[in-house]
């Protein structure tokens, strides 16, 4: 079930320079999500910015009752949001979007992130840890941040910055190219830069691994009702938005 | 305490238990607002715009923000009429809904031929959109030249027993001569505004947002052009008026009602709040309770210009 909740900042912080996380108060929205499903907020109660923003769950905590998000101010949108102080309340809908399939059990599974797309993957690796063996490969560009928690999630964090300020110097891909070729995973899980999913992609293929993306697309309603999130999915239309935001990678169309 | 208000509206024998509607394409075909709303509180349900074939619409970005605003250029996207017959409609009318159709076509046979299947089944009208700006070969064509107008209101309406009502264009020159056309033409009522073509700009990438380069904009920014044709509109014809256009709030219903509008449909509202539209229901109740109105009726074209 899908909720609009009024929902109360508990806390609102800088991490690294452009990134915060905030957490939020939910009674109704908390009790329904699940790993890779996101909310869309409202950041003021005015027409401008008018449309609500997409944002992925990073946590969620049912003992306080709070969601946690972590985002990247890139805009107006996000830029008010990081404005938002202790006690405010803020319109969500949500839980939205179909969530990570995480029925598995006794795998060796590789976790990959980049940027900003590494918010999700902490409730994901909650869901997968113990259960399975998990390896979670992390690019960043230059500053690292989530790495100390989700070490408290998997079995290994391997790490790769694009200015080599920390861990392996280069793309993360490359990262988990060779552990593919050296060890065996069974199932990936990658969500980042469009970029980074087509290279996934590409491995996934190459060495027969099934993979779980998490797609971001430009959205109107975030329920399914506009249209405007549309991707091609084994040649048929789907919705990112109730469809997705993740899909197998080999069903997905992930060129322009 | 609970004193009863009228706030059924006669949309030229198309009847609504009140004048809240959805505006097409933005309210998917009602199901996806279950878990927010009522949907059956709806005065109707005008559902995403259906070709005869199913469409796939445009390349993503689809949708860009703007001031107040959104552009949108889905490009029509749907599964065709016979999915929504077989697969929408019959859900739609047990919940004891008043279920529009929004067409759209490529030709005004495909547009008769859609009007001749839907009138065998059991939605309550037709809602003909000849402005849909998305489309190259339909949309703007139909709908901004007043004999083309004529011509295909009345084939429409040849093929059908139903009520028609036509959605205008935003994008002409004169909105009063398109209106007298499609009443010429014989439909039975009148529904405006559709989008306003706009574009929008990325000036890092040097390319437009969106993927059609052009779209139509919706949503707040477009309520004054809306409310202004809306009334130049209802000064011009006799046949009943459905007003959109950046419709967020009772007041903005009242302010469509009060320059002539028979009932109102909310569009891009839905995606800023997804029960908009049961809560406005609740709120115009309200509205008339407090302002000692019996009868809604009452507040249509009840403006006082200067
Ligand atoms: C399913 C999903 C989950 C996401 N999860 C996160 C997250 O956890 N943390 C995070 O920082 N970001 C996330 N994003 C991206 C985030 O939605 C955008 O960065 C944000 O909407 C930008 O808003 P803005 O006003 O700051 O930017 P502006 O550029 O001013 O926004 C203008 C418009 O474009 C849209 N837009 C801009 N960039 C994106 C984008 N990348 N994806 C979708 N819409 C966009 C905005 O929503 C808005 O409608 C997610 C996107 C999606 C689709
Ligand atoms: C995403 C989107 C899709 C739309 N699709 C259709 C459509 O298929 N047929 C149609 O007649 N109008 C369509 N419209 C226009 C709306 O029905 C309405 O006329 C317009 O958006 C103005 O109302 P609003 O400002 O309340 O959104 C669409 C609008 C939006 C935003
Ligand atoms: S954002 Fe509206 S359908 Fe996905």
């Amino acid at each position: 079930m899908k909720y609009i909740e009024n929902c109360t900042v508990n806390k609102n912080e800088k991490i690294i320079d452009d990134i915060y996380r905030m957490e939020l108060k939910s009674n109704k929205i908390v009790k329904d999500s699940k790993a890779g499903q996101f909310l869309e907020i409202k950041v003021n109660n005015l027409n401008y910015p008018l449309l609500r923003r997409p944002i992925s769950i990073n946590e969620i905590n049912l003992d306080e009752n709070l969601l946690v998000i972590y985002y990247k101010t890139v805009g107006k949108g996000t830029k008010i949001l990081s404005q938002v102080k202790k006690g405010e309340k803020l319109s969500v809908v949500g839980p939205l979007g179909n969530g990570f399939d995480t029925s598995y059990e006794g795998l060796n599974i590789g976790i990959v992130g980049g940027g900003i797309g590494i918010a999700p993957l902490v409730e994901l690796a909650k869901s997968l840890y113990q259960k399975n063996n998990v390896n979670i490969y992390l690019g960043f560009n230059d500053k690292p941040y989530l790495i100390n928690r989700l070490n408290e999630l998997s079995n290994i964090v391997k790490v790769s910055t694009v200015s080599g300020s920390y861990g392996y110097k280069g793309f993360i891909t490359e990262v988990l190219e060779k552990d593919i070729k050296e060890g065996n995973l069974d199932l990936l899980y990658a969500c980042g830069p469009k970029g980074m999913l087509k290279k996934i992609k590409d491995i996934a293929k190459e060495f027969n691994i099934r993979c779980q993306v998490s797609l971001e697309e430009r959205m109107g309603c975030g329920i399914g009702a506009c249209l405007g999130c549309s991707i091609e999915v084994n040649g048929q239309m789907k919705k990112v938005c109730v469809d997705g935001p993740v899909f197998w990678s080999n069903e997905v169309n992930l060129d322009e | 305490m609970s004193k009863k208000v009228d706030t059924s509206v006669n949309l030229n024998g198309l009847i609504l238990k009140n004048p809240i509607m959805t505006a097409s394409g933005t309210f998917g075909f009602g199901k996806e607002y279950e878990d927010f709303m009522d949907i059956s509180k709806l005065g109707a349900v005008v559902v995403k715009g259906l070709t005869l074939k199913p469409k796939k619409g445009n390349k993503t970005p689809r949708i860009a923000e703007t001031p107040s605003g959104i552009l949108n250029s889905i490009g029509l996207e749907n599964p065709g009429v016979e999915h929504f017959i077989k697969e929408e409609l019959s859900y739609l009318k047990r919940k004891g809904m008043t279920v529009i159709a929004n067409i759209a076509g490529n030709t005004i046979e495909e547009y008769c031929e859609m009007a001749r299947i839907l009138n065998d089944t059991e939605c309550d009208a037709i809602e003909m959109n000849i402005s849909c700006p998305n489309v190259k070969k339909g949309g703007v064509a139909f709908g901004t030249d007043k004999d083309v107008v004529y011509k295909i209101t009345s084939e429409v309406k040849n093929n059908l027993d139903k009520p028609l009502i036509v959605k205008l264009s935003p994008n002409v020159t004169d909105i009063k001569e398109i209106a007298k056309s499609v009443e010429k033409g014989g439909a039975d009522c009148l529904s405006l505004i559709n989008t306003l073509i706009g574009m929008a700009v990325d000036i890092k990438t040097r390319r437009p947002i969106l993927k059609n380069n052009i779209g139509g904009l919706s949503g707040p920014a477009i309520k004054p052009v809306a409310l202004r044709m809306v009334w130049q509109v209802s000064n011009t014809v006799n046949i009943p008026i459905i007003g959109m256009g950046g419709i967020t709030s009772i007041e903005d219903v009242i302010e469509f009602l009060l320059v002539g509008a028979n009932a109102v449909a909310i569009g891009t509202g839905n995606f800023i709040n997804p029960a908009i539209n049961s809560e406005l229901v609740d709120k115009l109740e309200e509205y008339l309770i407090d302002n000692n109105i019996s009868n809604v009726n009452e507040l249509v074209g009840k403006i006082e210009p200067y």
